[in-house]
């Protein structure tokens, strides 16, 4: 039962940064069409510059705040400094752009503030004892948190005219240039939205490891998580985050060491194989 | 040693020169020398570290052109050269610590990594583009994991020491064997690469790059031209491993990182998709300048920190300005997507635009226009609009009726014209003229007051009526500075009497009249001046063909809005239009008010048919 209680709430930790990870790269997506593969290393940065500013600032709600703009302003000035002129590219040349971006973050990352890990203090500390196991209160904000921005997201694409554009524009690009629609300005919202999404990621996550450049390998299982549930669309990404968490937790513990990186990988490939568009994903949209 | 030089060149020479063409074989000769040069004195200059940057080099620029191979020639992307590597070098390991000797084991290992590559083929089989490069993601680190488990499962923790290479009977041991080894290696990569590409196979692919539907109309069996590519150089790739392994003497899973395997594509970037030549220069410069930096500037951990950052700018440079590859850049004039083609085409922003003429709204004078592939699609065509007047423009396929439209609307993102000649846009007599540039682009003008409806995907699918609609009113009424006008929901509505009942029905589920009403009622709402409609009955039936051009008639007159119409059918157009202009592959054969003499002028445009292959590029533009 402890075990049960103990695995149960790292899962949901899990699934839940791997949600916040995935709704930004489904939003880049689904928008720009560029396949971000530098979000992981963006949620690295994020979690950097939350401890920054924290030492800096102190408290938790400013040096929050603080970084959601930088981050959303940094997620801006990449879309209007670089990715535009990728802008009518091919997805694969749009994809190793960022990758090629992933390696510029790291290194950036290392330069400025070395190998070592940044502890982020949280602002809750509240444990709910059961039995000899606890769950950390943080765990339900971060849910609630999840929850709030999904629901937002979805309102904000579904019920308002830049939402309608940007799917619009996802749709087809050359139909809603020749709209009207101002392709470049809501990009690069996208992308600031993005980023800031996987800042929110990187500070979920700081309540239960230390930020350092390992953690942006949460990207790299992060996305197989969002094939594994569908690529075009939120809830099949916030299924299959959950999917990849159980899973991955699951067999960390029953087998041990890294192996549950491994049980990911090899459902993403079996996915992949035999149904591409992933769960709840739908066959019509490639490119949504 | 120098005899096994000797006879190594003179075993290259032979190969290469054997029943090939004189100017191949002359080509293949110099190459030959040059390995044997490159050799000789690599061997003569006795540096570690030249000794060591060379052998590295030899296999990474192998695993390099097959990559290179991969995605220039097939197409198909892939980021698991690395995860190859290590799959070859484990096996070595496995089969070498059972006693198996190296031959037999590199005909496993390439029989082993020709299945690999099968199996990653398989989603190529249904997917392309994204769910391609990720399931090849997903190999790279199941094959990484997998060896991550296995070292510490079996406490190897720093790795797995795999045999030394020897063949019949000779142990591959000193840096001077190695040097010979890793560069006839490559030697033979190139060859079986360049054998492969002269081959039907490779032919095959290139099809396939062009596009899959082309080749399957061509009869190439596509699922299994992909299986083969992916197979023949993970195969290779895998061999490659296994031999470079021997050279290390030391396999762990983390001295193949994604970061490698993104290398390895950076240096088939630099040199060129598809150049076999390019991949070697991008292998000796990926991994010959760290080492020259940290030899001769610094060894601090800043400065190889700073060097990847300089590598990855300079390939995200590369793929931003010159996708073509680094090569691409010294022939850019010609080049389909240079540089200096959009720097000439908006250059010519500066002239003051010529008065349109009285009582127009937008005039066209003597327009050429030529698309960066070298086709001529206008040639000197002069066009005025009336408010509330329609203008059609009549011809075949390829007449450039497309590109006609385009001039006016703007050209689509990724196409790049060159134009010559004015297009002067005036709102209305008070308003000052404005040039129009081929660069404006189109969401520019819809801002000016000039909308497109084009001929096929002209709403979106994914959106209901209703979404559409409201977006269409928000722009007009942000154009107009008003929250109400004249084209608000409810007047829509009323002049499109099929939409108000299927206001919740999403793009796709329309019909084709209801697909043209909504393209309308959406090119109405941003409120504009100059309404272009490309092909406005292209899938309807005739009934319903004609009250679509009766309607925009209506429109045109109602709103004051000058309307540019494309027409494949000349009858409806006549019925509908107040002047047409007729093109003939690119020239204007026919200007003037709609009538008896069109009419003849017609007859001369269909009965004077163009060659066929015009039809044809004209329509593959389009597709485009």
């Amino acid at each position: 039962m402890d075990v049960v209680v103990t695995l149960g709430s790292s899962v949901l930790l899990l699934a839940s940064v791997y949600g916040l990870v995935n709704i930004g790269f489904v939003l880049l997506y689904r928008t720009t069409g560029v396949p971000s593969f530098v979000q992981g290393h963006l949620v690295m940065l994020g979690g950097i510059i939350m401890a920054t500013a924290q030492q800096l600032l102190g408290g938790y709600l400013l040096p929050l705040l603080v970084t959601i703009a930088l981050t959303a302003i940094l997620g801006w000035l990449l879309y209007q400094a670089l990715m535009r002129f990728l802008s009518g590219s091919e997805e694969f040349i749009k994809a190793i752009v960022t990758f090629f971006l992933a390696t510029v973050v790291a290194e950036i990352t290392i330069l400025g503030w070395g190998q070592g890990g940044h502890h982020i203090a949280q602002p809750i500390s509240e444990r709910f004892d059961v039995g000899r196991a606890h769950i950390s209160a943080m765990i339900f904000v971060t849910l609630a948190v999840l929850s709030v921005l999904v629901v937002l997201l979805y309102l904000i694409l579904e019920r308002t005219i830049t939402g309608i554009r940007m799917q619009a524009m996802a749709e087809n690009e050359s139909l809603s240039i020749y709209s009207g629609i101002s392709v470049h300005r809501l990009s690069a919202l996208a992308w600031a939205g993005a980023v800031a999404l996987a800042a929110v990621a990187g500070i979920s996550y700081s309540q239960q490891v230390d930020i350092d450049p390992s953690v942006a390998d949460i990207g790299l299982a992060a996305l197989p998580a969002a094939v594994f549930g569908g690529l075009n669309s939120i809830p099949g990404t916030l299924v299959g985050g959950l999917c990849f968490a159980i899973l991955q937790t699951g067999v960390n513990y029953y087998l041990g060491g890294t192996t549950g990186f491994l049980a990911i990988y090899a459902a993403t490939l079996v996915m992949l194989i035999l149904r591409p568009q992933g769960l709840l994903g739908s066959v019509t949209g490639q490119r949504i | 040693m120098n005899a096994v030089a000797g006879g190594a060149s003179r075993f290259l020479l032979r190969t290469y020169a054997t029943g090939r063409a004189q100017g191949r074989a002359t080509k293949l000769t110099l190459a030959a020398i040059a390995y044997i040069v490159i050799i000789a004195s690599v061997i003569e200059i006795e540096s570690p570290v030249i000794t060591a940057v060379t052998i590295t080099a030899a296999f990474y620029a192998a695993t390099a052109m097959n990559l290179s191979a991969l995605i220039g020639w097939a197409g198909q992307p892939s980021i698991m050269s690395a995860a190859l590597l290590l799959f070859g070098a484990g096996e070595w390991v496995i089969l070498g610590s059972l006693g198996i000797g190296a031959i037999p084991s590199a005909i496993v290992v390439g029989a082993s990594g020709f299945s690999l590559g099968l199996v990653v083929s398989l989603p190529a089989r249904r997917l392309t583009g994204l769910y391609l490069l990720l399931s090849t993601f997903v190999i790279h680190f199941l094959i990484v994991e997998a060896c991550d488990v296995a070292q510490s499962r079996t406490g190897a923790l720093a790795g797995f020491f795999p045999k030394p290479l020897s063949v019949f009977g000779v142990q591959l041991g000193t840096d001077t064997d190695w040097i010979i080894v890793s560069v006839l290696f490559l030697g033979l990569t190139h060859l079986y690469l360049s054998w492969l590409r002269r081959g039907t196979l490779a032919g095959g692919w290139r099809v396939i790059k062009c596009g899959t539907n082309i080749a399957s109309v061509v009869g190439i069996p596509v699922p299994r031209a992909l299986a083969v590519a992916f197979g023949v150089t993970s195969g290779w790739t895998a061999l490659t491993g296994m031999i470079s392994s021997a050279y290390f003497l030391n396999v762990s899973y983390d001295a193949y990182p994604l970061l490698m395997a993104i290398n390895f594509i950076a240096m088939v970037i630099i040199g060129g998709m598809g150049s076999l030549g390019g991949a070697i220069f991008g292998a000796v410069l990926m991994v010959g300048l760290p080492r020259f930096f940290t030899n001769v500037i610094s060894q601090s951990t800043t400065w190889a920190s700073l060097e990847a950052i300089l590598f990855a700018l300079i390939a995200i440079g590369i793929l931003v300005f010159a996708p073509q590859g680094a090569a691409a850049l010294f022939r850019m004039p010609g080049g389909s997507r240079s540089i200096f083609f959009r720097t000439r085409n908006s250059r010519s922003g500066t002239r003051r635009a010529s008065a349109v003429p009285d009582g127009k709204v937008i005039a066209l004078n003597e327009v050429d226009v030529q698309y960066a592939a070298g086709e001529h699609a206008l040639r000197r065509v002069s066009l005025s609009l009336t408010p509330g007047k329609v203008h059609a423009v009549l011809g075949q396929n390829g007449a450039g009726k497309t590109t006609l439209l385009q001039t006016v609307a703007g050209f689509p993102p990724g196409v790049l014209a060159h134009q010559r000649g004015d297009v002067s846009f005036q709102l209305d007599g008070n308003s000052p003229p404005r040039l129009l540039h081929s660069t404006d682009s189109p969401s520019v003008r819809v801002a000016m007051g000039i909308a497109l409806v084009p001929a096929e995907d002209k709403i979106f699918r994914g959106l209901t009526v209703r979404q559409q609609l409201d977006e269409a009113v928000h722009t007009g009424a942000r154009r107009l500075g008003t929250k109400t006008h004249a084209f608000g929901l409810e007047e829509l509505l009323k002049r499109f009497p099929q939409l108000p009942g299927r206001l919740d029905a999403k793009g796709y589920q329309l019909s084709g009249g209801e697909r043209q009403q909504l393209a309308l009622a959406c090119a109405l709402a941003r409120a504009p001046k100059v309404l272009v409609i490309d092909e406005a009955t292209l899938g309807l039936s005739p009934a319903i063909g004609l009250r679509v051009c009766e309607s925009i008639r209506d429109l045109a007159a109602a709103f004051r809005i000058a309307v540019l119409l494309a027409e494949q059918n000349a009858v409806l157009a006549e019925r509908v239009a107040d002047e047409a202009t007729v093109l003939l592959s690119g020239s204007c054969i026919y200007q003037g008010p709609v009538g008896a003499s069109l009419t003849k002028s017609l007859r001369g445009a269909y009965l004077a048919a163009g060659p066929e292959d015009d039809a044809i590029a004209g329509s593959a533009r389009r597709a485009e």
